[in-house]
């Protein structure tokens, strides 16, 4: 039978190693976090077509989220908005240029009031502040963002891939759609 | 608690220890929030 000491020992023991682990998890995301978080990109290091062509929207798919962020950051929305030419050689511009960059944006709340951004986990009072200040103001503007738009937004905000990191089109979709389940 | 009795533990127990550290690390990892900004 094991006495009373080697329980208390055993017990200690076991209680260090799940605080040791706990420490280690702990501060192990932290840094992995802020290693992500500050990694820089030289936007000159990376090639992109700034005009539309057919093969500009495989490219973009197939570019890693931080050169997407330079390349949002490097591109001209004037010249991607441009409208195309009714020539008859004039291709149909690929969908990412034809909505543009730049999300829908509201000039104010729809009735009923803003919808609290904060849900999304990731955005603070900061944030929503400036989301509102680019119009964004309901969870569902944030859902229905597609890649280029959330290259724009993070670029106007100097967010270096948060969003696409912290999965925010996909948290506004899932809480959209229980709201919508449960409405 | 002695070094040697550690020893003993440690040389006995320490799948057990490794998985409690284990599961340790989950926790601490998924306590980490990022700062909201």
């Amino acid at each position: 039978m094991p006495s009373l000491t080697h329980i208390l020992e055993t017990t200690l023991l076991v209680l260090l190693a799940y605080l040791l682990g706990c420490s280690i998890g702990y501060l192990v995301h932290r840094v992995l976090y802020a290693a992500r978080g500050t990694r820089q990109v030289p936007a000159p290091a990376i090639p992109v077509a700034l005009t539309p062509t057919a093969a500009a929207p495989r490219a973009r798919r197939t570019m890693t989220p931080a050169a997407r962020l330079a390349s949002a950051v490097s591109d001209d929305p004037v010249s991607r908005n441009a409208p195309v030419p009714s020539g008859g050689s004039a291709k149909a511009p690929p969908p990412v240029s034809a909505a543009g960059p730049r999300p829908s944006a509201l000039g104010k709340p729809r009735a009923g009031g803003p919808d609290d951004l904060r849900q999304i986990k990731g955005i603070g009072p900061k944030l929503v502040a400036a989301l509102n200040a680019l119009g964004v103001y309901h969870l569902d503007q944030v859902a229905s963002w597609s890649a280029a738009n959330v290259d724009w937004v993070d670029g106007q905000l100097a967010l270096k891939g948060r969003i696409t990191r912290e999965r925010w089109v996909e948290q506004a979709k899932a809480i959209v759609n229980v709201t919508r389940l449960s409405a | 608690m002695s070094w040697a009795s550690i020893g003993f533990l440690m040389a006995y127990d320490w799948p057990y220890l490794l998985a409690v550290a284990l599961v340790g690390l989950l926790v601490g990892w998924r306590s980490f929030s990022p700062p909201k900004v």
